[in-house]
């Protein structure tokens, strides 16, 4: 029949075509025509579902060779019997249909729903369901035992509900009898079994002889109460919200265990979603109570602290760091990370490497900004971070001012030089001069930049305690050019008894000649007596080059001066 | 047609009848095929005679009836699977041929008997005056076409009123099996539940009076899968007395369904404040599996329906508390006394606009009556009756009743206490247990 070959086609078409695409609405045209002009006649039209095939009146359609290929199999499996169009069919209703039936078979229906109960609830005008109501609970076939079981306990519920077994009209529940009016007793029994709260007033009322007169409800008060109906609806978050923390009174720790975690998985479910707003809402609505009675405020205080601490689940702050990456959502999900207790800081600094974007990263480090992180939590994240996560740390530091120096410190042997250069960025000269204890080590940088920053920060400081990282930095072999000798001059300015062994070292292992007469030199600035030795060799040598043995000779006659002067180091 | 099973001895009555008729279609069926004498008809010819003579040597009748979309056996409606199905439409295709629709067997048969009717029914199948088959007479097959009169009567007088009972008993036995899923920590199917309550939407069209009534049988009082249901079906008669689309009625219902699933837990012996507990226990077992959306609205409401109406829009929770309340005064689980119905419903009354929305629990009113139906109530003439109907609010003490005593004895007649003229009023209800009424059967009859 034309009409299968139809559903087909517009079945397939929507796993190729999105909704409104002009290929499909074709489809879905020609399946409507195709319908409607069957039922020209005025007669309903009848498809029986079999499992390999729809038939019509008895006869299977192009059936299946497979259950998977067979069009009626999902309404087989669900109990639908027979599928019914009547006269006055309208496209709407045929395209409705097919987007259920493609939902249905892509597994799309609702966790409570099945292809049929979608179809019931869609409400057709002109197309009408006959099902199979199968009661037996997961039972292959009405055959199984099981099925029969169930079979017989319906049958005997249907005779109890039609009264067969009253025997002389009452049964053993009936026995108990009726109440015409509520005693004190029964008030006490009605109240534990949390059914009725009545009062004396209450049992007076009983007795009186008048009924009361009553209208039913109007049109417009019913529209009223539908409309208020919907928006319920629509506020459920906070509806379940009230629900959570006016039971959590009632609860026993494990209960409350376990009510936090149903608010953990409505804000995750709202994370997921992407509804930022509403959990914004849901929280603003969470403070909101707690400040609502000041009587009360420490409990319900206590109270809300215990609700939101599931914002610091790893599950749930993974979702929402991920919104901070779309710049649509971004402020939205930072406004919600807000809510965060202080405390969470650094299960926050653990997922730093989550945001993808620069934008994204700068986001979540104002909202941990914004919770005054322990400096010491920076100091860890940046030792181990990604360079862009550490260059995003850096910019926190920077903001908490004194406090934020160790995580800087900690900074400068990280492994990117980005980082190591960032580590300072900002800070002024007496700030760096303040610290430059910390910075000796950087002195010996692997990157030329950085050394020659701090060269000249130490050397305007004349800080001699820089001399042993000068004195390492010597000993390398990637030195840019002018760098060893400015290297040189500097220790001799320094002194000291690092920077003499240092100049030592150099002028006896250094076979530049130009180099080891700035040696000579510097050693001679900084007062080494015990270079002589060092230098007289060249100094008298005949063969020596005429640089170096100036040098030498100028560097001998300086330390004499300064021994002379009772000055220098012996 | 499925011609397997025909070996198996039927142990439900729902399974023999789909049995019988696949064996009768059958034989019709190769009938319009084949020649008597051909071979193929002999099995199932045989196979019939097996199943249908030992139920007729015990005095039974076979009554099988196509009528309408429906078929039945002895005027009880056949529910077909997927096998029986096509025997149905092949059933009703060979007798429609021929102008019946009802076949009798009144006393075992002979196989020569049984070969005599088919030959002759295919005689008439294949000729030109198919439908003389009508005037033909047999000793222990009766044939019959049923008007569109006794049609109409067959469907809704019989098999619609029982569709209700049953689409009820599916509710309250699909509950159940979920609240054991969800107390056993498994995962609840409430796919079943939904399709229940659509089941009991349909049935219940144009049967509000009785399904109100059904909810008030004394026989499962008490058990919580019965209140679920019935708080479910007052609530779907509300919903549909506003109006409400087919998905959210059908929300609302599932709501009502799972609204006081814990109750259960309280047992006999209370202690004090345990009662206060069940909504928590409640929302905890709604929610161990997840917070979809409908997971929440139903947590919600388990909530709210237990709490006085605040200042925040009526909802489900709202809605459902009004039948909760009346079903728990009027059937509370033991060892509480139930009040009467029309009693219960005037606590209800009473606490509305304090714990209860006024015009949900005008709306209800309107719903189940003031005497609501199902009870037994005394006339001013001193007759004993049950109300079948809700009276119009405007007249309480009218509404329509059976009356089943009176001052000679057993009656069973109509009464229509609304109608001009007539001066006899409901002046109390009654306990239809001290009188011995069986109230179910009155209004199912």
């Amino acid at each position: 029949m034309e009409i299968c070959a139809q559903l087909r086609k517009v079945l397939d078409g929507m796993r190729l075509y999105a909704k409104g695409h002009v290929t499909l609405d074709g489809f879905l045209k020609t399946l409507h025509q195709t319908i409607a002009a069957e039922l020209a006649s005025g007669e309903e039209l009848a498809l029986g579902v079999a499992p390999l095939s729809f038939t019509f009146q008895g006869k299977p359609i192009s059936p299946a060779e497979k259950a998977e290929d067979s069009l009626s199999h999902l309404l087989f499996l669900d109990g639908v019997h027979r599928l019914t169009f009547s006269p006055g069919l309208e496209l709407l209703e045929v395209v409705r249909l097919m987007e259920i039936w493609r939902a249905a078979q892509d597994g799309r229906v609702g966790a409570t729903q099945t292809f049929a109960t979608r179809l019931w609830e869609a409400d057709f005008p002109h197309l009408r369901l006959l099902s199979v109501e199968t009661f037996s609970e997961g039972s292959a076939s009405e055959e199984s035992e099981g099925a029969r079981a169930q079979e017989d306990q319906l049958r005997s519920v249907m005779s109890e509900l039609s009264g067969d077994r009253l025997a002389g009209g009452s049964s053993a529940e009936a026995a108990r009898g009726k109440l015409t009016r509520v005693t004190q007793e029964d008030l006490k029994l009605l109240k534990l079994q949390g059914i009725a709260e009545l009062t004396a007033e209450d049992l007076r009322r009983q007795d009186a002889a008048q009924r009361p007169a009553m209208a039913g409800l109007s049109a417009e008060e019913a529209q009223a109460l539908v409309r208020e109906i919907q928006a319920g609806q629509a506020r459920v978050i906070e509806r379940v919200t009230d629900a959570v923390v006016a039971l959590s009174s009632l609860a026993s720790p494990e209960e409350n265990e376990k009510l936090q975690e149903v608010f953990r998985s409505l804000l995750l479910g709202l994370a997921r979603a992407r509804r930022y707003g509403d959990l914004q809402g849901t929280l603003n609505h969470l403070v909101a109570f707690a400040r609502g009675d000041p009587t009360q405020l420490e409990t319900r205080f206590r109270l809300v602290a215990r609700l939101i601490k599931a914002l610091e689940s790893v599950e749930l702050l993974k979702v929402l760091l991920s919104g901070l990456d779309d710049p649509a959502q971004a402020e939205a999900a930072a406004a919600v990370l807000r809510f965060l207790h202080p405390s969470a800081v650094g299960a926050l600094l653990e997922l730093l490497s989550l945001p993808q974007t620069p934008t994204g990263r700068r986001q979540l480090m104002e909202v941990v900004a914004s919770l005054k992180p322990d400096p010491a939590l920076l100091v860890e994240r940046v030792e181990r971070s990604a360079p862009e996560v550490a260059l995003e740390v850096l910019r926190l530091a920077a903001s908490l001012g004194e406090a934020g120096w160790a995580p800087r410190r900690a900074a400068l042997a990280h492994s990117s030089l980005e980082v190591r250069r960032a580590a300072l960025a900002g800070l002024t000269r007496e700030q760096l001069l303040a610290r430059r204890e910390d910075l000796y080590q950087s002195a010996a940088d692997p990157d030329p930049e950085l050394r020659r920053s701090l060269f000249q920060l130490f050397m305007s400081a004349k800080d001699r305690r820089a001399a042993p990282a000068l004195a390492t930095l010597l000993g390398r072999e990637d030195l840019v050019e002018g760098e060893r000798k400015r290297l040189l001059v500097a220790l001799g300015q320094l002194g000291g008894e690092e920077a003499c062994a240092a100049l030592r070292r150099e002028f006896s292992g250094q076979k530049e000649v130009e180099l080891k007469a700035a040696c000579a030199l510097a050693l001679a600035q900084a007062g080494d007596q015990e270079a002589r030795p060092l230098l007289q060799p060249f100094a008298g040598k005949l063969l020596s080059f005429g640089p170096l043995k100036q040098a030498c000779a100028e560097a001998l006659k300086r330390l004499d001066g300064l021994q002379a002067a009772g000055k220098g180091r012996s | 047609m499925d011609p397997q099973g025909f070996d198996e001895a039927p142990v439900s009555g729902q399974q023999q009848a789909r049995m019988l008729l696949s064996k009768l279609a059958l034989c019709l069926k190769l009938a319009t095929m084949h020649r008597l004498d051909n071979a193929a008809l002999v099995p199932p010819i045989r196979g019939l005679l097996e199943a249908v003579n030992p139920l007729l040597s015990a005095g039974e009748q076979i009554q099988l009836q196509a009528v309408g979309e429906n078929f039945y056996l002895n005027r009880e409606i056949i529910k077909l699977d997927f096998g029986s199905y096509e025997s149905g439409l092949a059933f009703r295709t060979c007798l429609k041929r021929v102008g019946v629709n009802e076949v009798s067997l009144t006393a075992a048969l002979e196989e020569s008997e049984l070969r005599d009717f088919l030959g002759k029914f295919q005689a008439y199948y294949h000729g030109r005056e198919a439908k003389g088959f009508l005037k033909e007479r047999f000793a222990k097959i009766g044939l019959r076409w049923i008007g569109k009169a006794e049609e109409a009567g067959l469907g809704a007088e019989i098999d619609e009123r029982q569709n209700v009972v049953r689409s009820l008993a599916v509710l309250a036995l699909s509950i159940e099996a979920q609240l054991g899923l969800m107390k056993a920590g498994k995962p609840p199917r409430l796919s079943k539940v939904r399709r229940a309550i659509h089941g009991l939407a349909d049935a219940s069209t144009g049967h509000e009076a009785l399904l109100v009534g059904l909810t008030r049988f004394e026989a499962l009082s008490g058990q919580v899968h019965f209140h679920l249901a019935s708080v479910s079906a007052l609530s779907l008669l509300m919903g549909r007395r506003l109006g409400l689309s087919r998905p959210v009625l059908t929300e609302l219902c599932m709501a009502a369904a799972l609204h006081d699933l814990a109750r259960d837990d309280l047992g006999a012996q209370a202690d004090p404040g345990a009662a206060e507990r069940v909504p928590l226990k409640t929302v905890l077992r709604l929610c161990a599996g997840g917070t979809s959306a409908e997971v929440l609205e139903r947590a919600a409401v388990a909530f709210e329906h237990a709490q006085p109406k605040g200042p925040h829009p009526t909802g489900f929770g709202q809605l459902i508390a009004v039948p909760c309340a009346f079903d728990l005064l009027a059937s509370p689980p033991p060892p509480c006394k139930g009040l009467l119905p029309d009693h219960a419903l005037r606590v209800v009354l009473d606490q509305a606009g304090s714990r209860f929305d006024p015009r949900v629990v005008r709306l209800f009113a309107a719903v189940v009556g003031m005497y609501p139906v199902g009870t037994t109530v005394r006339l001013s003439s001193g007759e004993i009756a049950v109300v079948l109907e809700a009276a119009d609010p405007s007249q309480a003490a009218r509404p329509r009743v059976k009356v089943v005593r009176t001052a000679e004895g057993p009656a069973d007649f109509l009464l229509d206490l609304s109608a001009p003229g007539e001066k006899r009023s409901v002046v109390s209800s009654v306990d239809p247990g001290e009188l011995e009424i069986n109230v179910p059967q009155f209004l199912l009859a």
